[in-house]
């Protein structure tokens, strides 16, 4: 596999979603190509950022029987 | 097990009853069936939508809408298809619709709103600015207020791909079937976001910066 291929399916390996000959393929090119290794480390270490800095918000309290409500009052109306 | 994969790739639970079980007992009336399914998945569609309105009052507007519309529509919905794809789709739709309703997509309280292709020089103003504000946040939390906006202001179909991926988690294939799109545009999505990410916030070849 070239750089160019490896670069286009990066994202599927990382997340581990390159099928079995992808990610051998994937995996003996980054073992020879310091560039693509060096451009993997970086863009992994982008989504680890982007994953860890940007937290979840909480769902408020009450939310879930609120909801619950509408919909047990849209079944009431319509059986 | 190599690093990447132990950061990146999380075991899928299996859910039993399955989604696809629960939505067809639904589909027949059982009511209990609706609350397995709001418990599965409201965090994650109150997030999805927390991540895409300015305000607490519309997420939870919308995400109720998108139950509602679970609710009512779980008789069309089609048992070939994923039930995610189809519950995300819903989701995006319903954001959709609330920015054509408020005239425009709502951003992080930018005080300049940029294009989608903004330059490099107008994000870096952008960031230098934000980072004065409020005076006692700490660098983490400068970074991730930072971050927040500039997914923000990616263009549309860029930062969805974004918000499935890296925060809703979901496959790739299961992103190209809630787009509508062949899988080889989500990959170039999200190659086009994360270079653009890259570059805001001065990531360069071989030289990462923010503890990367």
């Amino acid at each position: 596999m070239d750089c160019k291929k490896v670069q286009k399916q990066i994202f599927r390996f990382i997340y581990g979603e390159s099928d079995v000959f992808e990610l051998r393929a994937i995996k003996a090119h980054l073992e020879i190509c310091n560039a693509c290794e060096a451009e993997h480390k970086i863009i992994e270490g982008i989504l680890v950022q982007m994953k860890s800095s940007v937290p979840d918000d909480p769902v408020p309290d009450g939310f879930k029987e609120r909801v619950l409500s509408q919909v047990r009052a849209l079944a009431d109306q319509d059986p | 097990m190599t690093n990447t994969e132990a950061k990146f790739k999380k075991p899928r639970q299996r859910l039993n009853p399955s989604d696809e079980v629960l939505i067809g007992r639904l589909a027949a009336g059982d009511q209990s069936a609706f609350n397995e399914i709001f418990d599965r998945y409201h965090r994650q569609i109150y997030n999805f939508i927390a991540k895409q309105v300015n305000d607490r009052e519309s997420c939870e507007d919308l995400t109720q809408e998108v139950f509602m519309r679970v609710y009512k529509s779980a008789k069309n919905f089609d048992t070939d298809k994923k039930f995610t794809s189809w519950l995300y789709k819903i989701a995006l739709n319903e954001v959709k619709r609330h920015w054509k309703r408020t005239g425009a997509r709502q951003t992080y309280s930018l005080n300049t709103p940029l294009s989608n292709e903004a330059g490099d020089a107008e994000r870096a103003d952008f960031i230098e600015d934000s980072r004065e504000v409020p005076e006692d946040s700490t660098e983490s939390e400068l970074f991730s207020r930072n971050l927040r906006q500039l997914i923000d202001q990616l263009p549309d179909k860029q930062r969805t791909v974004v918000l499935l991926k890296v925060y809703q988690e979901l496959t790739f294939e299961e992103i190209a079937e809630i787009c509508e799109c062949p899988l080889s545009t989500v990959l170039s999505r999200m190659r086009y976001a994360v270079d653009k990410l890259r570059r805001w916030l001065g990531v360069e070849d071989g030289q990462a910066e923010y503890g990367l």
